[in-house]
């Protein structure tokens, strides 16, 4: 176990136009953790993963991927081959069939061999489940396994660091599971994750820590038994006993 | 009150409708070509030239009106065939291919053609032989001399290029993509004096130009050909000479 | 009745001009098939330049396609041919004809491909970003794949639209099979008839042409896609 965290998020502050998106965000992830963010929407969630692997520029703030600081870098590009990146909407290129997908980071960032890359992209979507869709497209899948498929070209880069931007969103309730299920079996094999998402069952199962995010700044951050038990913040609650509401308390 | 209004007006509308008719004399179109002075050409925007008054002159004559419609040379003859003018007045040689889909009033003008060189350029009539490239205008006799007398019989191996119209076959020999133009005298001469081109050879065809109508319209014709007599009796046809030429 | 269908007979004419009309229409297809295949390549970068360039590239590109797609295509040939000479540029018939087209095409090439480009959704940006990918990687590897294979319906349109807008080419007096046809005509004076030889022979390369292209299109057609 490393002393210094993986993952360092120091006073990260952004703005789009006149308002203010991230006033002040901090916190960090030591290898093998995984935390959840939570919040009413616009609140930022995803501002804050788009910035890790610099989707989004900060305006100002640090963050830190071990020892490289990722919003004055340089080769930007390597650093996110290090940064795998899951999102709302798949986004698997269209023109490639499942297995080129995974392939393609590997070939074409990595310089790997056709072979090599081959086996490596085999083994991801059968990490994920996957057994039978190497030469579908994505048109022919469904949305859970899309959203597989996207995870496996995310593993397939080795990456120290991944980041879920509300993956099961735009799913059908019926297969939120399987994309759950997979995330699940990540964390048990040590991967450090960073998700948002509205899955209070997954956040509170799965994570380590949950943190609570609203109007740019974080509210509150707490071990999930605690956030779900006895928030300390009054806005914390209300924001949970509204979802427990409308999910049923332990969620799925 | 309302009523005899109506009735006024009413009258009064059917009155100019109807006086158009008494008025209105017979208008034939006419078609011509554009480009080819002093018979047919374009001045402040209008088609102008010696086709244009004699037309006038027989139509004075004869009692009709005419209306000019300025298309591509080889478009006359299909015209006349459809209908959509009812006479050519062109500069058009009669030639027996001609005569055989139109028909042709007596001839008022004759001419040979001639060769159009670029001023300065040290050409002369050599240019019709060998590898040197000439300029035609499509479907005239000019066009169809070339063909029979230098290109069939071997003479001239270089490139005839056809075009629609004289203005273009002449800009191309000024920007010296061909050497030499063959077209009838009278236009080369008028081309020669407004352009940096000379004209150093006539061949002699003997041509004679003539008004064509749609084959089988004796009536119009017969017309034109009356026209034309009473143009040259009255001494009309001197003047026009005299003012183009 | 009888003389009714001969105004339609035309194979005699057909026969007996043959080596003119062929030679006519090998000029136009080849014309065709040189013009689409530069002026799609040179439209494609210019729709390149004018998405994904600086703001001078992107600038210029803009011109160029506004300036040609706004000008009649008889325009751009006459200046080509008849103006630029005093200037010491002269070029045949057949290099304007060849020069002129494949400018027009790249221009609406251009404007196709860009329609297509911006449809390409960001999301494939961000995927390929999150993997490490430069711009232009993403930009080869990714968004043109998709824009190409969206493009197609358009660009095949574009063929049929050359191809007979080559006819055009008699006014400068570029040997095709327009300028043929009129050629005969005004030996024969059977307008009619040669003019009718002529159009049908653009619509059975327009039919061969279409046939072609739709197999293509059906070879590279991913499913769910386009």
């Amino acid at each position: 176990m490393k002393n210094k965290p993986l993952v360092q998020v120091k006073n990260l502050k952004k703005s789009f136009g006149d308002n203010l998106v991230l006033d002040g965000i901090s916190f960090s992830l030591n290898t093998g953790e995984n935390k959840v963010i939570i919040g009413p929407s616009g609140t930022g969630k995803s501002t804050v993963l788009n910035c890790i692997n610099r989707l989004i520029m900060p305006d100002s703030g640090e963050i830190w991927l071990e020892d490289k600081e990722i919003v004055t870098a340089e080769n930007i590009n390597k650093i996110r081959q290090e940064i795998g990146y899951v999102f709302q909407g798949f986004g698997l290129f269209h023109h490639l069939t499942a297995k080129k997908n995974v392939m393609l980071g590997l070939r074409k960032v990595k310089k790997i061999s056709k072979n090599e890359a081959e086996d490596i992209a085999r083994f991801e979507l059968n990490r994920v489940g996957l057994t039978d869709v190497d030469d579908s497209y994505p048109a022919q899948l469904s949305g859970g396994q899309k959203q597989r498929v996207a995870i496996a070209r995310a593993l397939a880069m080795q990456p120290k660091l991944m980041l879920f931007d509300e993956p099961t969103s735009a799913l059908d309730p019926e297969l939120i599971g399987e994309v759950l299920n997979v995330m699940k079996k990540l964390a048990e094999e040590g991967m450090t994750m960073l998700v948002v998402t509205h899955e209070m069952g997954f956040a509170r199962s799965v994570s380590d820590e949950i943190i609570f995010m609203e109007g740019g700044k974080i509210v509150e951050q707490n071990h999930p038994e605690v956030m779900f038990k006895g928030p300390e913040n009054e806005r914390t609650r209300q924001f949970l006993f509204k979802l427990d509401d409308l999910y049923g308390k332990g969620g799925e | 009150m309302l009523k005899r209004t109506f009735v006024v007006m009413l009258a009064l509308a059917l009155m100019v409708a109807f006086s158009g008719f008494t008025v209105m004399a017979e208008t034939y179109v006419v078609g011509t070509s554009a480009g080819f002075p002093p018979f047919e050409y374009i001045q402040d925007g209008e088609v102008v030239g010696f086709d244009i008054d004699l037309m006038r002159a027989i139509g004075e004559s004869q009692g009709f009106d005419i209306e000019i419609q300025d298309i591509s040379f080889d478009s006359l003859i299909p015209g006349l065939q459809a209908g959509t003018i009812d006479v050519v007045a062109a500069g058009m040689t009669i030639t027996e291919q001609r005569a055989q889909v139109v028909d042709f009033t007596d001839p008022y003008y004759s001419a040979n053609q001639a060769l159009l060189v670029k001023e300065d350029s040290g050409n002369n009539v050599t240019v019709l032989f060998g590898d040197n490239r000439l300029a035609v205008q499509t479907g005239t006799t000019g066009d169809l001399w070339v063909e029979e007398h230098l290109q069939d019989t071997g003479i001239l191996t270089g490139n005839v290029t056809h075009f629609d119209t004289f203005v273009l076959a002449v800009q191309d020999l000024i920007n010296e993509n061909v050497e030499g133009v063959v077209l009838d005298t009278p236009v080369a001469q008028r081309y020669a004096a407004e352009n940096p081109v000379l004209m150093i050879a006539e061949l002699v065809t003997g041509e004679e130009y003539g008004l064509a109508v749609a084959r089988g319209n004796t009536e119009l014709l017969d017309k034109l050909n009356a026209g034309l007599q009473d143009v040259i009796d009255s001494g009309v046809m001197d003047e026009l000479l005299d003012k183009h030429f | 009745m009888v003389d009714f269908l001969s105004q339609y007979l035309i194979i005699d004419i057909f026969i007996s001009n043959f080596g003119r009309l062929m030679s006519g229409l090998r000029f136009t297809f080849t014309l065709t098939i040189v013009v689409m295949f530069f002026g799609t390549i040179f439209g494609v970068l210019l729709a390149l330049g004018r998405s994904f360039g600086s703001k001078p590239v992107a600038w210029l590109c803009t011109a160029y396609i506004e300036i040609i797609r706004g000008t009649p295509m008889l325009a751009q040939l006459f200046i080509l041919y008849f103006a630029l000479p005093p200037y010491g540029i002269r070029m045949t018939a057949v290099t304007v004809a060849y020069l002129g087209f494949t400018i027009n095409c790249a221009a609406y090439q251009a404007e196709y491909t860009r329609g297509s480009i911006e449809s390409v959704s960001s999301d494939q940006f961000k995927s390929a970003y999150s993997l490490g990918m430069s711009r232009w990687q993403t930009i080869f590897i990714v968004v043109l794949p998709q824009a190409i294979r969206w493009a197609i319906p358009a660009w095949t349109n574009e063929f049929i639209y050359i191809l007979k807008y080559t006819s055009l080419a008699y006014v400068i007096g570029a040997p095709d099979l327009m300028t043929q046809g009129k050629f005969i005509a005004s030996r024969n004076y059977q307008f009619f008839r040669v003019y009718l030889i002529v159009a049908i022979i653009y619509l059975i390369i327009v039919w061969i042409s279409t046939w072609i292209i739709d197999i293509v299109e059906e070879k590279l057609k991913i499913p769910g896609f386009g």
